[in-house]
């Protein structure tokens, strides 16, 4: 796994990020992290590709795309802010931090924001297989999602249809229940049960496709 | 097909090898497919192939860009696109991991500086390809290898007293360059360097960084972790640079006369240190109350009101004063009569050690009259309002202590309770804790000192002891001499600070 600030000798220090919030529009809740100079932002320009997952740690600003050939996972050491201006394409991303993304988001598996401080706001849409909000102020649009699980309100057509793929281990009491041959009880999977098994490299669905 | 559902498909987890082989005849969907998480090697091979051979460079350019970057990419494709005439494709191949050696030595030459810049970024940097980057004509170049995580320390030596200041800063940021980076000719450089520094460090130089041109510098020479040297503080103290000053007002070690003159400073930002300063003397918080209370006179005078921004500011400055444990009684009796903070909250004041015994009482009676339950409270309320004007007020006090009314029985941190009342009240808390705060009787400068001492000694209470304003020598001592690092240290500052300030007025015997 990667950590994004060992690759700190890649980025430019911005002093101020300040034109970026301008660029991506005051309207954005991530315009008032951007302003914030004690976040220390970094940028990169052009697109930027990690090889590998990556444990991301420090506020980046990736000024052309992100391809991470593996997870994402932004609350691993330090709590992490991502904001790409082009397209960002992951395997899964798990988020307690903030991510903004000005293109589309693109995952393989699964989206996963989390908790109440911070933010998740994607300007295009979100392709994935699963996409879980939890206490998330969040704003995307929707692409092509198998399971789409709202931040606050979600319906119980949505948690069924995300039992249905996921695998038991990612709810409370789930793998209990799977072994006694009864499905996960109906709610949101834990989101330290998918960071757990993304980490382990244990799979997130039930079959590969 | 829109091309919209084509870059979708493109995209697409499932979308078989076969038809991303058609998607990427066009070379808008092979940079898509190029990017793909799991693309197979022989597939980026192929596209590699494509990009090579399909002509029209403007738009396959993008794919080869895309492999140069993608993990799949073969080393020896890798070398060739080295080697590609765009500057974006010899870039992402000279972070990737699997570019061959050669390669990347033949990158350290490119005549990009991006290119070379995204070298010295590399992952892996060959030792030799380091020594090249290091002699870079390109000081952008030089400063990615300065900012390496694992940059090695033959190569940091090679770049001290780089004529970039930007590359002499991090190496100053690294504790990799010699004193002189005290005297650089670059504010930045000096800053960073009076930064990394402690006070211990900084003593010798403290005189020529007081008078250093840049007032960063010196507002950063000003602060206590730089500065315990009360002779350049009165000096900093009196700077023409108000960060500085606000810096000095800050600083426990700043004499006591110089303390005081900054009470009356024009700029807020200075008052607001001082009052936040916790060693300021009594004398220098009465002078700022007496700030405060005159700008108050100013405006009643004038007929105008202040902004609400310097309204707010002077609401926090009273408040901090009144919350102050050295503000001395008569001055928060003054301060508090003006009733410049409409927010003062009478709860607050329990805590602090020095409100005469009369307000105090007035503010214990109104806040606990609305959360008094049950018959014990309501008789002890009773008894206690009773008493106000027919008995001394400490006599009140002492009754407050030992009442069941929680917020009267928070009179414990005031001094003004008699001696053998507080002891009854450590009594009581050793044989039932529960009820009883002994974090205010730490706080307050009549708590007997035997029980201070030995609550020291078990490291218990420092931090509320901490706030004691006159914490007795050997508790200072006993706590300096504690396992507990930060009270420890801070204890030491104390009594350092004790000294001094006893040596000033001419007691160099008894400090205190």
């Amino acid at each position: 796994m990667l950590t994004t600030s060992d690759w700190r000798a890649r980025f430019d220090r911005l002093s101020d990020a300040g034109a970026y919030a301008e660029r991506i529009g005051r309207h954005t809740q991530i315009a008032d992290y951007l302003d914030d100079p004690d976040y220390g932002w970094y940028v990169h320009h052009g697109d930027l590709v990690v090889p590998e997952d990556l444990d991301h740690d420090v506020a980046l600003i990736v000024d052309g795309d992100l391809v991470v050939h593996g997870f994402v996972d932004d609350y691993v050491s330090r709590i992490g802010l991502l904001v790409v201006l082009g397209d960002l394409v992951v395997r899964d991303l798990v988020s307690w931090g903030s991510v903004y993304v000005g293109g589309d988001l693109r995952a393989e598996g699964m989206v996963c924001g989390h908790y109440n401080d911070f933010v998740f706001e994607v300007a295009g849409a979100v392709h994935g297989r699963a996409l879980v909000l939890s206490d998330k102020s969040s704003s995307y649009g929707t692409g092509e999602l198998e399971v789409e699980i709202d931040s606050y309100d979600p319906t119980r057509e949505q948690l069924r249809a995300a039992r249905e793929i996921l695998v038991p281990q990612l709810y409370d009491g789930g793998a209990k229940r799977a072994r006694e041959g009864r499905p996960p009880k109906l709610g949101r999977p834990s989101y330290r049960r998918i960071c757990r098994r993304l980490h382990a490299g244990k799979p997130l669905f039930r079959t590969a496709d | 097909m829109t091309t919209d559902l084509l870059v979708d498909e493109a995209w697409r987890r499932a979308t078989p090898p076969a038809r991303l082989r058609e998607l990427a005849a066009d070379p808008a969907l092979a940079r898509i497919v190029a990017s793909r998480i799991g693309l197979p090697a022989d597939l980026a091979e192929e596209l590699a192939v494509r990009a090579e051979e399909g002509g029209d460079v403007p738009r396959w350019t993008p794919v080869a860009r895309a492999l140069a970057a993608q993990p799949a990419t073969a080393p020896a494709r890798l070398a060739r696109l080295s080697a590609h005439p765009d500057e974006g494709v010899r870039r992402a191949a000279a972070v990737h991991r699997a570019t061959p050696r050669r390669a990347v030595k033949a990158l350290a030459a490119d005549p990009a500086v991006a290119v070379r810049r995204a070298l010295a970024a590399r992952e892996k940097l060959p030792r030799s390809v380091a020594a090249v980057l290091v002699a870079d004509p390109c000081a952008d170049v030089r400063l990615t290898v300065a900012r390496r995580v694992g940059a090695r320390p033959e190569e940091l030596d090679a770049l001290a007293g780089d004529p970039d200041p930007r590359v002499r800063r991090v190496l100053t940021a690294l504790g990799r360059s010699s004193a002189a980076d005290l005297a650089d000719p670059d504010p930045r450089v000096r800053r960073t360097a009076v930064e990394r520094r402690g006070h211990r460090d900084l003593a010798p130089v403290l005189d020529t960084l007081a008078g250093d041109p840049d007032p960063a510098v010196r507002a950063l020479v000003a602060t206590r972790w730089r500065n315990h040297d009360p002779v350049s503080l009165a000096r900093l103290a009196e700077d023409p640079d108000p960060r500085v000053r606000a810096a000095a007002a800050d600083n426990w070690y700043t004499p006591v006369a110089q303390l005081t003159a900054l009470a009356a400073d024009p700029d807020r930002r200075v008052l607001a240190e001082l009052s936040d300063n916790r060693l300021a003397p009594p004398a220098a918080l009465t002078r700022l109350a007496d700030t405060l209370a005159g700008l108050a006179d100013d405006d009643t005078a004038a007929g105008r009101e202040p902004d609400p921004e310097e309204r707010e500011e002077r609401r926090r400055l009273v408040h901090a004063v009144l919350g102050h444990p050295a503000t001395p009684p008569e001055t928060l009796r003054r301060l508090h009569a003006l009733e410049l903070n409409p927010y003062f909250h009478e709860g607050n004041a329990m805590s602090q050690p020095n409100w005469p015994a009369d307000l105090l009482i007035g503010f214990a009676l109104d806040y606990s009259g609305r959360n008094v339950e049950g018959e014990a409270e309501r008789a002890s309320f009773d008894r206690i309002e009773r008493a106000v004007g027919t008995q001394p007020p400490e006599q009140v006090l002492a009754a407050m202590v030992g009442s069941p009314v929680y917020y009267l029985s928070r009179a414990v941190a005031n001094r003004h309770v008699p001696p053998e009342a507080l002891a009854e009240y450590a009594r009581a808390a050793a044989l039932s804790p529960e009820g009883h705060d002994l974090d205010d009787l730490a706080r307050n400068p009549a708590a007997p000192r035997d029980l201070l001492l030995g609550w020291a000694a078990e490291n218990r209470y420092c931090s509320t002891m901490m706030e004691n304003p006159e914490l007795p020598v050997p508790v200072l001592a006993a706590i300096a001499g504690c396992s507990d690092d930060d009270h420890a240290a801070e204890a030491r500052d104390l009594l350092e600070v004790r000294t001094l300030r006893a040596a000033a007025r001419g007691e160099t015997g008894k400090p205190c």
